[in-house]
């Protein structure tokens, strides 16, 4: 009885071993690899209403998008830094069930409040840190203008006048370079003035203008008469635009940083928290780049990305 | 210490083991490591093939890109022979190089260029497509490209891939290129003067020839120049960036061949090829990950396959190991079954040649043992009968009766003395006799019995027959058996004096040859023919209780045979009418307890 019992055992083991066999010859080779993640859709919404002062971090994106499987979509405003427009947008985003949102905040302090209670879909910021945000993905704000101060000041040894401009007054990245910008300033001795939230008019002759954002750079040259002394003009930002007009003379210098970088870790930060995985916050350093330095071989791989 | 412990358990187990595990076990074992053996080399020698394969189709496709690679320099190349041998050499610069010659050479190239153009040695744009409008900020006679053709004549040159930034655009964009530079002879008004052309390559055509090349999952390949700056990779920008790292610096080091690094916490298989004119190295990577994939299915399989074989293997030598060992253990039962004294059963024929070979072994030793036994038996029988005889003649009631009755006659025949003698020698006779029990006593005494004996019936005989001892050896050492002589003294008498006219003789001879001793007892009676004679000793001869019918003789010759072995006893000659002589056959016994020496009691 005891020596049927084993060798019932025995053939039932072998037959279990067979089946194993034969499973291991039919195991599919995709069971072995780690199966592909689910694409995700990642919404992209600017406090701009030109999507081109992004193209370059829209690059990185795509390439992360591409590397991750990700789905992209770019929203831009139908004016400049409408904070509601924006969060309308976040909304509308949150009944299309998308699965992430890369923000540049129109308004910081509008977005935290919103993010109190969100619980749509993670959101990573870029340019300026929200609390409730999964992470940031920016320059070092304040390097940035203490950086591009120093240079203003290096440019101009006999002081004069620097007027600071930026065009979102609620945007706290924003805020945060030129704060760092004025207090080196106003250390060196320069008489500094402020536009908070653009520049309307040229209420007085500056010998250096500061423009912490793109569109506060696009402000400036509109305001410059053609009959006046040119100041010098200093820009946060490596967009395309920026560099062209450093190239050209029309700026000279720009606090600049890898927007190719930062477009790419952002998207895949807000990926990674969109599939629930570990996120980070990357800041990214920053480089001052003078007018006739754009080629130099290591400026030239920050201010023009190689496109695919 | 511990492999002794392991040993000494293996051993204790071993003992304990049926021959059936043992067999499965033995088995198994060596056909387990036979496989496992023969698995791993099968899958080291696959993941040694897999590499290889790996390797060798990372070298086809670095071969092919080597050869649309350079098919496309050597075309860059063309068209920089073409400028300078179809336009430059035919012009003079005084007199304006003629641009529609560039714009045509670039318009059919238009794929493969961002520009071409000359330059005077100062740096001074001579001629340009398809942009003829330098920067303000240009100066080319300080870039890379410029001065290297100026420092190296001979040479055409390849810069690694930059920016360009020489011509006035209207949309601000900008190219990467490479470029591709040589040193020309310009004439300017009849006198030769050095220049400097330029081919710009546009990095998206080269891009484009890499973009087509199919490689595997996850492999990917790239393109430094010989200090190790990347000229092209498919995610040169990321790297630029700071966000990947490529170990292209080292790559650059590499001679041609596949390698294998570990970069970044990842196992790399590195193949290098060296393009021929511009020195610039081709590298592949494939990430040991891709094909792992592939190794671990067919390391699965193995495992699989192999693990259904131990089990068909412990299976299938448990069966066999059960058929090999049944028949030895029905062996085993049949021996248990014979040791416990019944007969041995009849096997089935399942067996192989040795185990049938065993059972008639067996078979044989068994009957052989059962005949041993039954001879042990015998012997036991028969010497417990002769020691039953020897006891029964030394009260022999009849001959106690006669000489008791002989001692009356002889008293009241007023024989005193003679009566006196008889039952003196019946007297030492019962003492010799009964010898304290003893079986074996000095050979002196067994004469002396004899004596005794001889003297008793003498009286009783009336004196018909004389007796006689010689001995021709010195008997004071010796013993004997007790009891051999006096049972043929008494057949002789019966035999052969009992018809005597006072002319009776017996005699007894004792002699030694060597470790022999030997007792001849002989009477001059009638004597018997020699048939007769060994019909006495036959045992298969009926036996009767008739007084002198032999047995008594018969009984010692069993008794010599028994104590001494088979080539002792007793040797009857004897003719009719010539009388008889019964030879006493024994070894030498010099101890009264002769066991385990010469001539050992049995």
């Amino acid at each position: 009885m005891k020596k049927r019992a084993r060798r019932i055992w025995q053939l039932a083991g072998l037959g279990l071993l067979g089946v194993a066999m034969l499973f291991s010859l039919m195991l599919p080779e995709e069971f072995l690899m780690e199966s592909e993640p689910e694409r995700v859709e990642i919404s992209i919404l600017t406090r701009q209403t030109d999507g081109t002062i992004w193209s370059v971090a829209r690059q990185g994106m795509e390439q992360a998008a591409e590397d991750l499987g990700a789905e992209l979509r770019f929203l831009t405003l139908r004016s400049p830094n409408d904070s509601a427009e924006q969060l309308e947008l976040l909304y509308r985003e949150a009944e299309l069930h998308v699965d992430g949102a890369v923000i540049v905040p129109a308004d910081c302090r509008a977005l935290e409040e919103c993010l109190k209670e969100w619980k749509a879909f993670p959101v990573v910021t870029m340019e300026s840190r929200v609390e409730g945000a999964k992470a940031f993905i920016g320059p070092d704000n304040q390097q940035a203008g203490e950086q591009l101060a120093r240079q203003v000041v290096q440019d101009l040894p006999s002081k004069g006048v620097a007027l600071l401009v930026r065009s979102c007054a609620e945007s706290t990245g924003v805020a945060q370079r030129m704060d760092a910008a004025k207090r080196v300033l106003e250390q060196a001795g320069f008489k500094v003035c402020t536009a908070e939230n653009g520049l309307q008019q040229m209420t007085e002759p500056a010998d250096a203008v500061l423009c912490f954002d793109m569109q506060s750079l696009f402000q400036v040259e509109k305001m410059q008469g053609s009959d006046e002394p040119m100041p010098r003009v200093y820009a946060a930002g490596a967009t395309s635009a920026a560099v062209s007009r450093l190239e050209t003379g029309e700026i000279s210098a720009l606090a600049a940083w890898s927007e190719y970088a930062q477009g790419y870790l952002a998207l895949k930060q807000a990926v990674c928290a969109a599939r629930k995985e570990t996120v980070e916050t990357c800041v990214l350093p920053v480089t001052v780049v003078q007018e006739g330095e754009t080629y130099e071989p290591d400026h030239q791989k920050l201010l023009y990305p190689v496109s695919h | 210490m511990i492999f002794r412990s392991i040993a000494r358990r293996f051993s204790r187990s071993y003992e304990k083991m049926s021959i059936q595990r043992v067999i499965s076990l033995t088995f198994t074992a060596v056909a387990v490591v036979g496989m496992l053996f023969i698995g791993l080399s099968l899958a080291v020698r696959y993941s040694s093939v897999n590499q290889q394969v790996q390797a060798q189709a990372s070298q086809q496709v670095l071969d092919q890109v080597n050869l649309t690679l350079d098919a496309h320099l050597r075309r860059m190349m063309r068209v920089a022979d073409t400028v300078y041998y179809r336009i430059i050499k035919n012009a003079d610069i005084e007199q304006g190089l003629p641009n529609d010659g560039l714009s045509l050479l670039y318009e059919e190239n238009r794929d493969s260029l961002v520009s071409i153009a000359v330059f005077d040695a100062q740096g001074e744009l001579l001629s340009a497509a398809p942009l003829s409008e330098l920067k303000p900020g240009a100066h080319p006679e300080q870039q890379s490209w410029f001065l290297q053709a100026q420092n190296q004549i001979e040479n055409i040159h390849f810069s690694t891939a930059h920016v360009q930034n020489l011509f006035q655009t209207s949309d601000n964009s900008y190219h990467w290129v490479i470029s591709l530079s040589r040193q020309v002879e310009l004439t300017r008004g009849g006198s030769i003067e050095s220049g400097v052309l330029l081919v710009d390559i546009s990095f998206t055509g080269l891009e484009q020839i890499f973009r087509n090349t199919s490689y595997g999952a996850n492999g990917y390949l790239y393109l430094v120049n010989r200090n190790g700056e990347i000229i092209y990779h498919p995610r040169q920008q990321l790297i630029y960036a700071g966000i990947q790292k490529e170990n292209h610096e080292r790559a650059a080091q590499l001679p041609d061949g596949t390698h294998w690094e570990e970069f970044e916490g990842e196992q790399h298989q590195i193949t290098v090829k060296t393009m021929g004119y511009t020195g610039w190295k081709l590298v592949s990577v494939v990430p040991v990950k891709g094909f792992e994939v592939n190794t671990g299915q067919f390391l699965l399989f193995v495992g699989s396959v192999l693990l259904f074989s131990i089990f068909l293997l412990v299976f299938v030598n448990s069966r066999l190991s059960d058929h090999i060992s049944e028949p030895i253990r029905e062996l085993e039962r049949a021996v248990n079954e014979t040791g416990r004294g019944g007969d041995m059963p009849e096997l089935s024929n399942d067996g192989c040649y040795e185990v049938h070979k065993l059972e008639h072994s067996i078979r044989a030793m068994v009957s052989t043992m059962h005949h041993l036994m039954e001879d042990v038996i015998q012997q036991e029988e028969d010497k417990r009968r002769s020691e039953l005889e020897v006891l029964q003649s030394q009260i022999n009631p009849h001959f106690l009766y006669n000489t008791l009755d002989s001692v009356i006659w002889l008293t009241e025949s007023g024989r005193y003395d003679d009566a006196i003698s008889m039952v003196t020698s019946l007297g030492r006779l019962f003492r010799i006799s009964l010898s304290k029990g003893s079986r074996i006593i000095r050979l002196a005494d067994e004469l002396e019995h004899a004596n005794h004996y001889m003297a008793i019936q003498k009286i009783r005989y009336k004196n018909k027959f004389e007796f006689s001892v010689q001995t021709d050896t010195p008997i004071e050492s010796l013993y004997c058996l007790k009891l051999i002589i006096q049972p043929i003294l008494e057949n002789a008498i019966y035999h052969g004096m009992a018809a005597a006219d006072d002319d009776g003789e017996i005699r007894i001879r004792v002699w030694r040859e060597e470790e022999e001793i030997y007792i001849d007892v002989s009477d001059n009676g009638l004597g018997m023919t020699p048939e007769v004679a060994a019909g006495l000793l036959d045992e298969s001869r009926p036996v009767s209780s008739k007084k002198g019918s032999g047995i008594g003789v018969r009984n010692v010759h069993r008794r010599l045979q028994l104590t001494f072995g088979a080539q002792y006893g007793l040797t009857i000659f004897s003719e009719p009418d010539e009388g008889t002589t019964v030879r006493i056959h024994l070894p030498v016994l010099e101890h009264p307890e002769a066991d385990g020496q010469k001539g050992a009691v049995r």
